[in-house]
Parts: structure tokens; sequence; C-alpha cells
């Protein structure tokens, strides 16, 4: 039983717009929490998926374009018990994810099915989270 | 970038192979084998100490989950199968923490963090007034870190411990023409005297149980809460709450059997 009304919601899109340095990492992280209660995940699901927040944040960080708008975008799809995180910055032309580093093991090791992607000059990386022991 | 990335360097893939196919050409007990896989677990064991270290902290002590993340790596290099051409710390990483969160899981992490939060909001607000004292002035949220030896970010989290904390009176609710107060809304009449001796019966069969069992039996069936109560109380979700009360029925149920 929750006490969150998701049928009540006119939509469940939200977003977190800062700027792309690592001091701003923990205000994603604190929306994570917030979004996290509401989609009603279980409490080591949430600090599991804050620690994958610091891994994405640490893979797209070195990649902002310096002569970009520099900001970090976090898009939270909040539905019951699942939660969606993308985090996105507009990166260096040609700059891509680094995947051999410990960062991205650590990653993929939190969500095997982290999605990266690029559009246009934006890269962004996305990490999903159902509530244990429903669905995967 | 981390002391251990540059340890790391991505891994060594290519020696870790050439290691790989040492211990298939080598008998388990030989020189050659123990050699070939002491090298692996020295090449990847920045690997471990970077996934422990996202671990530690809160809960557990950095070095006990290095060595948990260890075991995981040994059991990564007896399973990895080379001829799959997978590159072994892709394979090794979910093992290992893997291992990692199971360690967590079993030393009771879930119910630690909460008294941890509790722990820490008692000494943020003792720093807090201590340091309004001491500054002459409001202390910021770092100057409160840097005294109870936390992040700042770890302080920011007590807040919302002060604000869970925080009830709502109930005597808003009650209309003032109907009186009585508050006191009328949570009086309940008291049934539980008949059932004294059953609980003595029980008692016995509950001390059998582990701590967190009996919690959540006491209040499960004492305490009257629902299941979904209890999870969100003792901080772990509705399912593992119905694991551990069945679990814990079984064993009363076979302890009164007796």
């Amino acid at each position: 039983m929750s006490l969150l009304a998701p049928g009540a919601w006119p939509s469940s899109a939200t977003a977190l717009d800062v700027p792309a340095h690592k001091d701003f990492v923990a205000t994603i992280r604190a929306m994570t929490r917030s979004a996290a209660a509401l989609s009603d995940l279980a409490v080591d699901d949430v600090e599991e998926l804050q620690m994958a927040i610091d891994e994405a944040a640490t893979l797209l960080l070195p990649l902002v374009d310096p002569d970009g708008d520099r900001r970090l975008v976090a898009e939270f799809q909040i539905e019951p018990a699942d939660l969606c995180v993308t985090l996105r910055a507009r990166a260096r032309r040609g700059a891509e994810v680094d995947r051999s580093g410990l960062a991205w093991i650590m990653l993929t090791a939190l969500d095997p099915e982290v999605v990266v992607a690029s559009e246009g000059d934006d890269v962004s990386i996305s990490i999903r989270r159902s509530r244990s022991g429903e669905g995967s | 970038m981390t002391d251990e990335d540059d340890r790391w360097a991505g891994g060594r893939a290519e020696e870790v192979g050439r290691l790989f196919e040492t211990l298939a050409s080598h008998a388990p007990d030989s020189v050659e084998h123990r050699e070939a896989r002491d090298r692996i677990v020295e090449i990847q064991l920045p690997l471990v100490r970077y996934l422990a270290r996202r671990f530690a902290g809160r809960t557990a002590p950095f070095e006990d989950l290095v060595q948990v993340g260890a075991l995981g790596l040994i059991k990564a290099i007896e399973r990895f199968d080379p001829t799959l051409g997978h590159e072994f710390s892709a394979y090794a990483g979910p093992t290992i923490v893997g291992e990692i969160k199971r360690h967590l899981r079993d030393t009771g992490w879930l119910l630690r963090v909460p008294r941890r939060a509790k722990e820490l909001h008692a000494a943020v607000a003792r720093a807090r007034e201590d340091l309004t004292h001491e500054l002459g002035r409001f202390p910021s949220i770092s100057e409160i870190a840097a005294r109870v030896d936390a992040s700042p970010d770890e302080v920011a989290e007590t807040l919302d411990v002060v604000s869970a904390r925080e009830g709502v009176p109930l005597d808003p609710l009650v209309d003032p023409a109907e009186g009585g107060g508050a006191q009328r809304l949570v009086a309940q009449e008291e049934t539980g005297f008949g059932d004294a001796e059953l609980r003595a019966v029980l008692q016995d069969a509950l001390d059998l149980l582990s701590e967190q069992e009996r919690r959540v039996v006491m209040l499960r069936f004492v305490g009257g809460h629902t299941q979904s109560e209890i999870a969100a109380r003792i901080g772990v979700s509705q399912m593992q709450v119905s694991r551990l009360l069945s679990r814990s029925l079984a064993r009363m149920r076979e302890a009164l059997d007796d």
C-alpha cells in the first residue's frame, strides 16, 4: 500500500538543470532520493541509484564542451515502482563515454542495461531501477 | 582520476588474456596455474578497491569490502570463460559488486542505514547548537559537516530525518462541537488481556528468532501493522518483510510442535 497517488499526477516527467561541475552532482543525488520516494523504491535501490548517478556524472563531466552551455541536465521519469534517470550534457565534438575505465564497470555492474546515447552534440546516459523483487 | 585508475591502466586486457591462456593450459594445482591466478588478482585489485570504495563508509569499513570483493574476484576468475571473447574486467565487475552487495545485505546493511542517519541527526543537532554559540551566528552545512566528520550531503540528508519526525496534531481534525478532543480518535478498547497466557507460551518460540525476525513478528502480530507499514518502518521492501515473516512463522511453528 502506497501513500502516494500517482494516478492523480498530471504527469511524471521531472527535470533538474545544474552547472556541469562535480559539486552539483550532489543536488542530482538529492533529487534522486525524492524521486525514488515518489516511485516508492526500496531503500537499497535508492542508494544504488545514487551510486550509479555518481558514476554516470564521472563519465559525462570530462566530455563537456568548454565552449558550450556547460550544463548538466537530469531528467527523471517517475513511475510507480520504477524510476529512470537520464543525465545529459553538451559534449565536445567527437567526445565519447570512456567504456574502458573503472567508472564504466561500476555503472554497468549497477545497471547492466544502462543506455548511452548521442543526439547532435548531446551525450546522455540513462539508468533505470525497478523496485527490488519486481521485474528485473 | 583516482589512484586506482592510475594503477589499473584499463585492466591490461592483453596481459590478462595471456594469463587466462596459462590458466587453461596448466593443471589447477600446478605452480604455473597458481602464479597466473595470483597475477590476475594483482592486476585486477584496483578494480576491487574502486568498487569497494563506492559502497564503503556509511555502513561497512572499506577494508572489509575489499576482502569480500577480492573473494568475488577469485570466483570470477574461476568462472570466466575466455573463449567467449569477452573482456575479463567487464565480466568481473558485476560478480564483485554482487559479492559486496550480498555481504552488506547479510550483515544487516538495510537496517543500519536509518540508525546511522539517526545517530548523525543527533550529532548534527548538537553541532548546530554548539557552533551557533561558538561562532555567534548560524553555522553553515559545511561547518557542521566538518564538526561531525560527515559529508555536506549526509548532513543535508539528516534534515529529511527531522521533517519525518515532526507530526501533525490530531486536534484540528476533531469537530469542537463534538468535544472530547483527539483522545477520542486514538482511544481503543483493550482486548489484549485474554491473550496474555498465549503470549507467555509464544515467548519461548520467539526467543529462537533473530532480533530482526522478532521485531518483524512483533510489529505484525502484536503491533497489528501491515507488511507495508513494517517495511517502511524498518527500511526494507515489503517482499523482504513477507519473506522474514514466513521464515519466522515456520520456525516458531516447528518449535511449538515439539
